[in-house]
Parts: structure tokens; sequence; C-alpha cells
């Protein structure tokens, strides 16, 4: 990024202001750590930078009331590491690295989206910079409150479009007492009659992830919570792996996440998203060298790999976007990426028309981070 | 408006057609009203068919500035659908298909004007349910609910409307026809469905929405707990919440309630008692085996003098009719009620019911409690007679009481009935002038002539003294509270 200053404010007031002063002068980047930078468009010539490494720290965290307030260049780590000590957890595990405010922005998320939902099912409210040079509240401290639009949730996967998140309100939950998790291995098609099965018996598992591991399938079932839940979960998966042919286990806690996490040195990272009963179609279809990670009851499909050529990557996204889905190319070698460009979706004009909606309201001279979302491309 | 009514009436016929317009007086009195206790009389009632049909109605209004006022079942609680300046009620009572059921994907798409308990009837025999479920349910409507972004009892675990939406088709102010969200997750770019969700028709008519449905869940127990004090109950709220068990519903209702609720539902209720929590928890069999005997033994360490577990689903059903009804119970200890939906953090509760006994009293009025006691979210309603006007100021009063106390206590001056014109002018409370400004911009973006249902959700006047701002409109509804009087004196 051509950054002519970069700007670290320590207060919210000194963030709008800087905000205010930079978007006067140009278009103004808005960055947290900068992990997540890579997976959207660069911001169109940023005359300045603000980071919110300086506004750090939590706020307000009554455990009691199952919520915490923090600044948003706080680490997610630490507030995990905070509410770990009052046996309480944010339930969102994605991408390990990165700020609060940049896991809004980016609306990232992990295994647990497949029982806890994603970041718009966990926050509650945020504090923004605008470019006005005016500290915005939207939502609030309490799990239900209607007053006022939902500005909010403009705010989840907005890549700073709308001004800088400055704080953040969660709603948490209790540490499980006990965690276990289950891997079944056979057949594609067997691992998804398991999956399916399981779902159907509306089981809580905290995770389903399936993954390829060489010429077969896994399926990590992560069960969790008080003993009678674990034992009666991972008898479950007893059952399923039974009646469909697979192998069990019980896998060591990091397996399932080493999996699901980008393996070092994949050069392109391809994440789609589409009605869960797609997905045992979407794995099928992908060559075997291709290393992907699925969450079958949600729709998610990453794929990672050196492998993936255009050809490959475009006839996923046409599948995706077939399957009324869509795909986020986070990473990809510049000749991929011009040619293939970063989201594939299936119907774009509503939000075409949504967006500007926001961006008047929120930042009218169109100064913010400009065109790092799907929707300013081609402004 | 640039033509003559009557003209504007026909063209609105020739959308509609005959059957689907009403502008009879005697028709239009049944549309001036809604579950707050404002009235306004719309000039034409358009009970469309198609989402094409409601997309003609919104432009044509567009174009000759007519205001709109989009209507569900008219259940609301905030004077949402009330056509509060006139001019047209779009009601969306007759479409209301199941469009289509997806029991792989968990997903169902419905028109905007079906019921909200019929969602649920029509996926149960497939052995799914649609999770929230508001008090009304049995005569609310799933678009209504997206307006509100209702809740109800089971919203604890469960989430509220916006966390059970993945997909709307809109028409917008202008009357053009969208789709926003996916049946997929995650879509990349903003949350639009999330911030459309609670927006309370001033932005857009809802004409579909792909709804998440999830498996019943394998276990339900329900328990009802008596208490001396509300306080003890909250207590025991807190209790239960610090032990790591989550229930998926704890209702409150203290003693003037109970009395009401037992008059009128014959539900079993101790009448006795200071306070009573019906507690229910939703989980795997083993789950609820392991937690429900733990849930009783934290009540009976708060001070609770009975427990009582439904051993059956026509027991549970009963401890459940009392709570469903409450509302309705009311008109046994007093002629109406102005209910409040203020939210505090749960860890407040004692205090704050304090203050809100407080500020009943200061007016000279009673007040019965029967709420959301997990997630904070109160509903005092404070009795009065709707056609003694002084008696209407009074409650009116005693709820601006109640709902400094929420803000003060950390919380929302709403958190499930909206905000509609009965809150607009207590938003200054929650919120600081810059984010009032967003949103006065954001509905200035949706709907530059603020044609669709004006004059709700944002406080009144913008710009005036605030304390002044919040004395006219209380004025506004003194005057509609007298025009009520005058109406209900008339029919």
């Amino acid at each position: 990024m051509d950054v002519m200053e970069r700007l670290r404010p320590s207060s919210y007031d000194e963030a709008a202001r800087m905000l205010h002063e930079a978007s006067a002068r140009g278009n103004a980047a808005v960055v947290g750590s900068g992990s997540r930078d890579a997976w959207f468009p660069p911001a169109r010539n940023p005359v300045a930078a603000l980071d919110s490494a300086a506004l750090c720290g939590i706020v307000r965290y009554t455990p009691a009331d199952l919520t915490i307030c923090v600044r948003a260049g706080t680490p997610l780590a630490d507030v995990q590491a905070a509410l770990g000590r009052e046996r309480q957890r944010l339930p969102l595990d994605p991408w390990p690295q990165g700020t609060v405010g940049g896991l809004i922005a980016s609306n990232d998320n992990g295994p647990l989206r497949t029982r806890w939902g994603g970041v718009r099912d966990a926050l509650i409210g945020v504090r923004v910079a605008l470019p006005n040079g005016e500290v915005a509240r939207f939502g609030g401290d309490v799990v239900k409150n209607v007053a006022g639009y939902d500005l909010t949730k403009g705010y989840v996967g907005s890549a700073g479009a709308f001004g800088m998140i400055v704080e953040a309100t969660f709603k948490v939950q209790p540490q499980p007492a006990r965690s276990t998790c289950t891997a079944l291995t056979g057949t594609l098609d067997a691992v998804a009659t398991a999956w399916r099965t399981l779902r159907e018996r509306a089981l809580p598992f905290a995770a389903v992830e399936v993954v390829r591991t060489e010429d077969r399938w896994t399926l990590y079932a992560l069960a969790e919570g008080d003993s009678v839940v674990v034992e009666r979960l991972v008898r479950e998966c007893g059952e399923a792996a039974r009646t469909t042919g697979c192998a069990t286990r019980e896998a060591p806690p990091d397996e399932a996440a080493e999996h699901a996490r980008k393996p070092a040195g994949a050069r392109t990272w391809l994440r789609v998203g589409i009605p869960p009963a797609q997905t045992a179609s979407m794995l099928a279809s992908l060559a075997p060298d291709q290393h992907a990670v699925a969450r079958p009851w949600v729709g998610i499909v990453e794929i990672f790999g050196e492998a993936l050529g255009e050809s490959d990557l475009t006839r996923i996204l046409r599948d995706a976007v077939e399957a009324r889905g869509h795909a986020h190319l986070r990473q990809a070698d510049d000749d991929l990426r011009r040619l293939l460009g970063w989201w594939s979706i299936e119907q774009i004009e509503g939000g075409r028309t949504m967006f500007p909606m926001l961006k008047n309201a929120l930042d009218p001279a169109r100064h913010c981070n400009a065109g790092r979302t799907i929707y300013d491309q081609s402004e | 408006m640039s033509e003559q009514p009557s003209s504007f009436i026909e063209r609105l016929r020739t959308i509609v057609g005959d059957d689907g317009l009403f502008s009879e007086p005697q028709q239009l009195r049944l549309y001036m009203y809604d579950g707050s206790i404002d009235r306004a009389l719309p000039i034409a009632v358009a009970l469309p068919r198609t989402a094409e049909q409601v997309a003609g109605v919104v432009r044509l209004c567009h174009e000759e500035g007519v205001f709109l006022t989009p209507r569900g079942a008219g259940t609301g609680l905030s004077g949402g659908s009330i056509p509060l300046c006139g001019g047209v009620v779009l009601s969306t009572a007759r479409m209301k298909a199941v469009l289509a059921v997806d029991t792989e994907n968990q997903t169902v798409t419905v028109q905007p004007g079906l019921v909200n308990l019929d969602l649920t009837k029509h996926v149960a025999p497939l052995g799914f349910q649609y999770v929230p479920d508001p008090s009304s349910q049995g005569a609310c409507t799933i678009g209504g609910n997206v307006a509100e972004n209702s809740g109800g009892p089971h919203t604890l675990t469960g989430g509220v409307t916006t966390n059970h939406v993945l997909e709307l088709e809109l028409v917008l102010a202008d009357g053009e026809r969208v789709r926003i969200g996916s049946p997929a997750p995650d879509p990349p770019g903003p949350d639009f469905v999330g911030v459309v969700c609670g927006s309370e028709g001033t932005i857009a008519v809802v004409t579909q929405i792909l709804c998440r449905i999830v498996r019943k869940t394998e276990c339900v127990r329900t328990m009802l707990a008596a208490f001396d004090s509300c306080r003890a109950a909250s207590e025991a709220v807190s209790a239960v919440i610090a032990s790591g068990i989550v229930p998926t519903a704890m209702e409150m209702m203290d003693h003037p309630a109970l009395s009401a609720i037992e008059a009128f539902s014959h539900a079993g209720y101790p009448v006795d008692a200071g306070a009573v929590l019906l507690l229910e928890l939703e989980a795997l069999r083993e789950e609820v085996e392991d937690a429900a005997p733990r849930v009783v033994e934290i009540c009976r360490a708060n001070g609770a003098s009975e427990v009582r577990v439904a051993q059956n689903d026509e027991e549970r059903e009963a401890l459940w009719k009392g709570r469903k009804k409450a509302f309705g119970a009311m008109g046994r200890i007093g002629p109406s009620y102005y209910v409040q939906d203020g939210v505090i953090p749960r860890t407040r509760l004692p205090e704050v019911l304090e203050r809100v006994e407080q500020a009943a009293r200061k007016v000279g009025l009673r007040v019965a409690n029967v709420f959301h006691a997990g997630d904070g979210n109160l509903h005092p309603l404070i009795l009065f007679d709707d056609h003694d006007p002084d008696q209407a100021k009074r409650a009116i009063a005693a709820g601006e009481e109640i709902l400094r106390a929420c803000v003060e206590a950390g919380g929302s001056i709403t958190g499930e009935h909206g905000v509609g014109m009965e809150k607009r002018d207590y938003m200054v409370l929650q919120f600081p002038k810059a984010t009032l400004a967003a949103f006065t911009a954001f509905r200035d973006a949706c709907d530059p002539g603020h044609t669709l249902n004006p004059y709700k959700l944002l406080p009144s006047g913008l710009g005036c003294a605030e304390g002044g701002k919040r004395q006219k409109t209380m004025a506004q509804m003194q005057e509609l509270a007298e025009r009520n009087a005058a109406v209900g004196d008339a029919y």
C-alpha cells in the first residue's frame, strides 16, 4: 500500500478527528493488525492509514452478564485470555491472528461457526469513528436491543467502508466443561452419510469439519459440554461410524485445527459459501490433490493449494454461483488474481443498491477504505 | 398530492384490484390501531397479493408523495403500523403462503403475511420448528417480525428474528425490487439483511423471506419456581447463569401479574407468591436430566418456596398458557395497560425493578411485571384507564421514568417491541447525537421523501432542544389519547 502517512490514534475522539482530517484530503485507509489485509483489494490511493494498535484493552466485562466490551485494536487472543480467566469464551475461532476490529470488518469465522454462528450472531454493539469527525455508537451492551437501525450489522463484513470500528461488545458464554473430538474416516459417500445422519438427529456438535486425508475423507465432530453431553455425542459418532462403515477414533485436540488451517506455503486460498446440502457434491468435484476443509452443516468449503489452476478455480467458482452461493479468493498469485478477481457471487444487484445507502449515510464523500469491498469495485 | 384523492384511490384500485382495496370509513377504522395506545385513520388500505402489486403500490405512493404504512397483523406494541399521518396502509394479510420447504438446507421460503405460529405448524410434522416465538405468535406475521426484529421467550439461547433470516426480497421506497442476503453462509460485503431486520418498515417493504428452521430439540423440561419477591427471583436467575447452565427461557411474573393471569387463564400459578420464574431447558435428554435437578436446587437455595416441574406436554402447555396470554389477562385488573420494553444487563434486575415500582407509585398507578428475565428484557405493564386523559398522561410519564432507569443501567429503551411512534423521542436518552444523525442520514439515503412509515423510529424534529422535543411529543401523545377517548365514545 502506497501510504503517505501512518496514523495511530490513542482515543476514540482522536480516531474520529484523524479520519476526518485525512478524508478531507483524500482517501483514508483503516487497518487493524494487517493480518487479513491481503484478503481484500487494497484501498485506493490512500493519503493516510489509520491503525487501531493503540486502541487496545477491555472496556467493560461483567461475567454474570455474559457480555464483554473491548477496544477494537485488542487482539482476539487477548480477549479470549481475559474471558478464560472467568471460564468464559467468545464462541468465535477464526484465523487466529488479528484484532477484534479486523475480525468484524472481515466477517471471519472458524469451526465453531457450526453451532454458534458467525460474527453477526455474537456482536451486539459497536462504536465507530466516522469520517465526519464524530464518534457514533450502534447497538449496545445488552443482548436484546431493537432501538434504532441495527447498523452494527452493517459493519460486519464492511472492510472498513463505513469508518473505523473503535469498540465492540459481544455476547459471551461459559466455557464448556469438557471437549472431545471424534474422527470418522471413510469414503466421501460414507462420511457424507455420517454427517447427514448426525445433523438429522439434531445433535449439538460444536463443530463438524471434513478434510481430505490422502485418498480418504475424515469427519471431525467436536463434542463440548458437560460429561453426559460429551459421552452421548461420542456414542452417536460411534453409531454413525458403524452404520456408514467409517473407522472411528478419538482425535487429539489440535488435529482438526491443524487441518482447518491454511497449510504453510499454500499460495492459493479460496473460501466458498454454498447452501449446506451442496457441500458433498462440491467436495466430490475437487481433484484428488486439492486440499479442502469443509463445514458441511453450514455450507463452507475452503480450498487451498498450489495445484489450483485457472481452469480448476473457474469451474469451482461457477459451481458455487450455480448453487446460489459465492466464493472469495482470499489469496492468489497476481496472474490468477487478474483473471479471477476477488469474489464471485450469485447475485450482486441487491447489495449494489443497498451499499450506497449505507455509504451515503456514513461516508458520503466515499473516502473511507475506498475499493475494499465487493460493492465498491467500480467506483 | 398532485391529484384528487379519488383519482389516486382509483389508481391504487387498478394495481390491487377491487377486492384488494378498502376505502370505506367502516373498513378504514379497523386499520387505525395496533397493540399500542395510539390511533390514526388511513385514507385507504391496500391488500396486495403479489410482490409486483406491492411494488406498484409503493411506487405510486412514492410518485405522489403519499405516506405509506406497511402492516402485518397489527399486533405491534409501539405504534409501528399506525398510519400516523394518514396515507395508505399496505397490509400483507393476503400474502401468507409458504412457498418452499427445504429440509436438507433447513430453510423455508415464506411470504410476509404468514402468521408466525403457522410457520412452525407447517414444519412441525417434518420435525422442525421456527425459533422466534413472540407471545403474539398466534396472530403476528413473519413480515412484521422482520420489521420489528421480534424476539419472544425462547430467544435467550435461540436468538431473535435477525438470527433466523437468511435472505430477503424487498420493495424499496421508490418501488424497486431487490434481493439481499443469501441461502449460503456469510455472503461477501456488509450484512444488509441484518440492517433491514428491525428497520420497522421505514426503508423497505419485505415481500419474501428465507427463514432458517431447526430440528425440534430432543428433550424439553419446563419448571415453575415461586419466590417471595422479584429480588429473590432475580438472584436465582443470575445464580442459574453463573452455574454455567443457560436455559432456553427464563420468564418472570410478579405478584400483580400472577393474580391477573391466574384469574384469566387458570394456569395453576401460585397466586400468593411474590414472583414466579418459568424456566425451560431444551437440549439432549441426558443434558436436561442432568441440569434440571441442578436448576431446582439453585432456585431452592435462592429462596424458592415451591418448584414445580411439568411432567408431560399437557402440564408444560398449561405452564406456558398463562405466560403467553399474560398481556390479555391484564384486563382483569385494569381497563388498559401501557407496556414498556426496556432492556438492562441481567445483573441490574433487582435495582431496576424497584425503580419500576417507584415510577408507577409516583404517578399513582399500579404496575404488573411479566418479562424475559434471562435476557434482562423488562415488560412493565402500567395499568390505567385509556378513557381518562389524565391517567394516560401519568402512564406515559411513568413509562418515561422506567426507560430512563433502563438506559442509566446501561440498557436499551426497547428489546423487541420496536421504537415505532411511541418511543421515538426517547431515542435521545439512549444514543448520542452522532448516532441519531447517522440513523437520520441512513433513513434519508433509503427514502429521501420519508414516505415509508413516516415519523417512526427517529426522534421527531431533530434539531430542536431535546427536552422541548420530548415535551412536544408528550403533548402529541396526550392529544392522541384524547382523540382516542373521543373515538371510543363515538363507536
